[in-house]
């Protein structure tokens, strides 16, 4: 009675007080690393493993005194050089590669000393490298290996458990592939990114009119509107160029939610901005300065993109040639709508208040959901 | 491929941002000297002679659900016992094969949600428990479990109407159900007659099983605390502690009661222990200062960055600790809102509350206000940060 009232408090208290926050460690967990060949050759492997994984599969504590001597782990080297090959494969090119381990030493890895067995895969073939096997993962679902390999200066990563526990290299991608989807990257960013289409149609609404004496008049030819357009976009483009380039190699980085929140301010500004015509000369700063932060956001939609395998150049290029194709869709779609309604008094009158005044509204909105 | 694999770890190979190359980064390979160098201690990571028994008898017949449910079982216990997460991985693949099938056992899932708990998926527990009593309305266990569940992730008028069938449905279970029912009081704010019916419980089993009195005197300690009594909740946690050394989660909470306290000196002692919990090294980094204060600190941030690498996101709120102990309030209180979605005990309260405060998030402050309405939660400090958060 007395111990099932204790496992009853137990199992409630295990819950409660013991969480995972009282365990003496993070879960089990073993590194490999690969140093892949840029053409022929072999492989370069070398696998840190826990003790405490390895005892599970191989005895190694001869005296069974719970400590693992260095000697102990000496006398057990073919048994471990067996287990290590049993548990690891690699096939390189489709084909299987022929493991081989080279030598046994330690690393120390948080706080443990981990068996550090380096290892050389002979491969018949030459192409995209994968890593498969048990890897000392059976029976334990909370194992993870964290893969880590080096293809000349680009480092990439996995993680396999028992459930996913195999990793493929993936392929690089040509420079031209990588410019071409990041072209259309771009352009969908800015397709299915409403706060940004906002922001470029308050930028659009005010370039067909012109203010006199404090109100909004039609733009006298095609050749004016061109140069405020023009003169508009492009300073808003330069500014989020510069600094989508400087987040994305990390020279300054940002924390997302202000960048969101100034975001949908600045549509709440423009839209503003463009109710008052008087305030029309402030609209290329605005741009200029609001571009800036619009290159931050972007900067965030391109770091949710899985970019493994692409060099940054024509990642960068093509990203930022395909936000600047997407805007100059938005604006061949309205211009011409906007442009021959220029001179008609509802287009001052209504179409262009009515139109900043909801699309300011909505950046309100987004700026109290993102508070 | 996760999120390391993306755009910034393919532009800065080093960075300090890419979790995973950081932690995948090699160090230095060495060859001791000396033959005897002890390389680890693996006592715990070995099963001891019932265990091994356990494990033969369930590698017979690996797909018996009672064997798998024992083994499990051991494996739970003795994770919780040596601290050791890896058994709580072993009793999960022993289940695997169980817990998929249709209409698997009332015990294989009542072990199942219990691991989904470790790995703080709460929400996932709770549905694979009301699934189990819709089916089993009398599983107790499972009542219990689901009770617990819903405590910790702040549904206290859930938990109270569970514990309440628990109390009335007689013999030990009704214990636990008291118990139980004290914390949901007290979630809703009724600390007064919680803490009532935890001394008729904590006086009713004066020989209880150490590790069940400790967790009722822990249970009133936290109460005593949250009524500002700190005298009451030191002298509670310390009986507790002494019941259960071993316990790290008591440990810490004395640890911040005797800091509130001022007791600075002897909560640094206290969290001074071998192989200490995450929960404790984010304490002692916060309580130290100079190079202690870095030590403890790249430790965690060790482990910390090590379970972002590998997928895990269970420790927010030692994150949120840490940050704050690091005089980073923004990342505390992203860390310390994150961990609020997942769990609402005593120090997820408190240090949203801290963060907010530090950050001077005033809506994030209202929010957490709201939620004490709401819900009718009460904590001296949190409503003093609140009222200092109010002036700010």
């Amino acid at each position: 009675m007395k111990r099932l009232f204790a496992t009853l408090l137990l199992c409630l208290f295990g819950t409660l007080g013991a969480s995972t926050s009282a365990f003496a460690h993070a879960a089990s967990t073993s590194f490999v690393i690969l140093q892949l060949p840029q053409g022929d050759g072999p492989v370069a492997v070398r696998w840190d493993l826990s003790l405490h994984d390895i005892v599970w599969v191989v005895f190694v504590d001869a005296d069974y005194d719970g400590n693992v001597t260095w000697q102990e782990v000496q006398d057990a080297r073919p048994a471990l050089a067996n287990a290590v090959l049993t548990q690891m494969s690699v096939q390189r090119g489709g084909a299987p590669c022929v493991l081989r381990v080279q030598d046994f030493a330690l690393a120390t890895r948080n706080e443990q000393n981990f068996l550090s067995v380096a290892l050389q895969a002979d491969c018949p073939n030459a192409g995209l490298t994968s890593v498969g096997g048990t890897l000392f993962m059976s029976g334990d679902a909370s194992q993870r290996v964290l893969l880590s390999a080096m293809r000349g200066e680009e480092q990439l990563t996995g993680v396999l458990s028992a459930g996913e526990n195999s990793w493929v290299e993936p392929a690089q991608a040509s420079a031209w592939r990588s410019f071409a989807r990041f072209i259309g990257e771009g352009v969908w960013h800015v397709l299915i990114g409403y706060d940004h289409i906002a922001f470029v149609l308050l930028l659009l609404l005010p370039s067909v009119v012109r203010p006199v004496d404090g109100r909004w008049h039609g733009a006298t030819g095609f050749g004016q509107v061109t140069r405020d357009l023009v003169t508009i976009i492009t300073a808003f483009t330069l500014a989020h160029s510069i600094t989508l380039a400087l987040a994305v190699t990390g020279t300054v980085m940002l924390p997302m939610q202000p960048i969101e929140i100034a975001i949908a301010a600045s549509i709440a500004v423009a839209g503003v901005v463009n109710l008052l015509p008087g305030l029309s000369r402030l609209r290329l700063p605005l741009a200029f300065g609001f571009g800036l932060v619009h290159g931050f956001g972007f900067a965030n939609a391109l770091s949710e993109i899985d970019a493994e395998g692409s060099s940054l150049l024509p990642l960068l290029a093509g990203f930022n040639i395909g936000v600047e194709l997407a805007q100059l869709g938005i604006v061949a779609l309205v211009l011409p709508l906007i442009y021959s309604m220029r001179a008609t008094r509802w287009y001052a009158g209504t179409v262009l208040p009515l139109g900043s005044c909801a699309l300011g509204m909505a950046g309100l909105v987004w700026l109290f959901q993102r508070v | 491929m996760r999120g390391p694999a993306r755009l910034l770890a393919l532009l800065a190979v080093a960075a300090a941002t890419n979790a995973q190359g950081a932690v995948a980064a090699a160090s230095d390979r060495f060859v001791p000297d000396d033959p005897g160098f002890v390389v680890a201690n693996v006592r715990q990571a070995q099963p001891d002679d019932r265990l091994r028994d356990l494990i033969v008898a369930w590698r017979a017949n690996p797909t018996a659900t009672a064997e798998s449910v024992v083994l499990a079982t051991a494996y739970v216990e003795r994770a919780r016992a040596l601290r050791e997460p890896m058994y709580f991985g072993r009793a999960e693949a022993v289940l695997a094969p169980l817990s998929s099938r249709a209409g698997a056992a009332p015990s294989v899932r009542r072990l199942y949600a219990e691991i989904l708990q470790h790995r703080h998926e709460f929400t996932a527990a709770e549905a694979l428990l009301d699934a189990l009593l819709r089916e089993y309305p009398h599983d107790l266990d499972a009542r219990l479990l689901r009770a617990s569940v819903r405590l910790v992730r702040g549904d206290f008028a859930g938990a109270r109407s569970d514990c309440a069938q628990l109390a009335v449905s007689g013999g030990s279970s009704a214990t636990a159900g008291f118990a139980c029912l004290a914390e949901a009081l007290a979630g809703g704010g009724n600390l007064s007659r919680a803490l009532a019916l935890l001394d008729s419980q904590i006086t009713e089993h004066a020989s209880a099983d150490s590790s069940a009195r400790a967790y009722l005197l822990a249970t009133r300690a936290e109460l005593h605390e949250r009524k500002g009594d700190l005298d009451g909740a030191t002298a509670d946690y310390r009986e507790a502690l002494k019941l259960a050394p071993r316990d790290d989660s008591i440990r810490a909470a004395l640890a911040d009661a005797l800091a509130a306290g001022g007791e600075v000196f002897e909560a640094r002692e206290l969290l001074a222990i071998d192989k200490p919990s995450l929960g404790l090294l984010v304490r002692s980094a916060a309580l130290s200062t100079g190079a202690r204060r870095e030590e403890f600190s790249a430790r965690a941030t060790t482990w910390l960055t090590l379970e972002a690498a590998r997928g895990d996101a269970i420790h927010h709120r030692e994150e949120a600790l840490l940050a704050l102990a690091n005089a980073n309030p923004a990342r505390a209180l992203a860390a310390a809102k994150k961990n609020f979605e997942i769990q609402r005990e005593l120090p997820d309260v408190r240090v949203l509350a801290r963060a907010a405060l530090a950050a001077r998030d005033v809506p994030a402050l209202q929010a957490l206000r709201l939620w004490l309405q709401e819900t009718g939660y009460r904590d001296s400090v949190t409503e003093s940060i609140l009222g200092d958060g109010a002036r700010s």
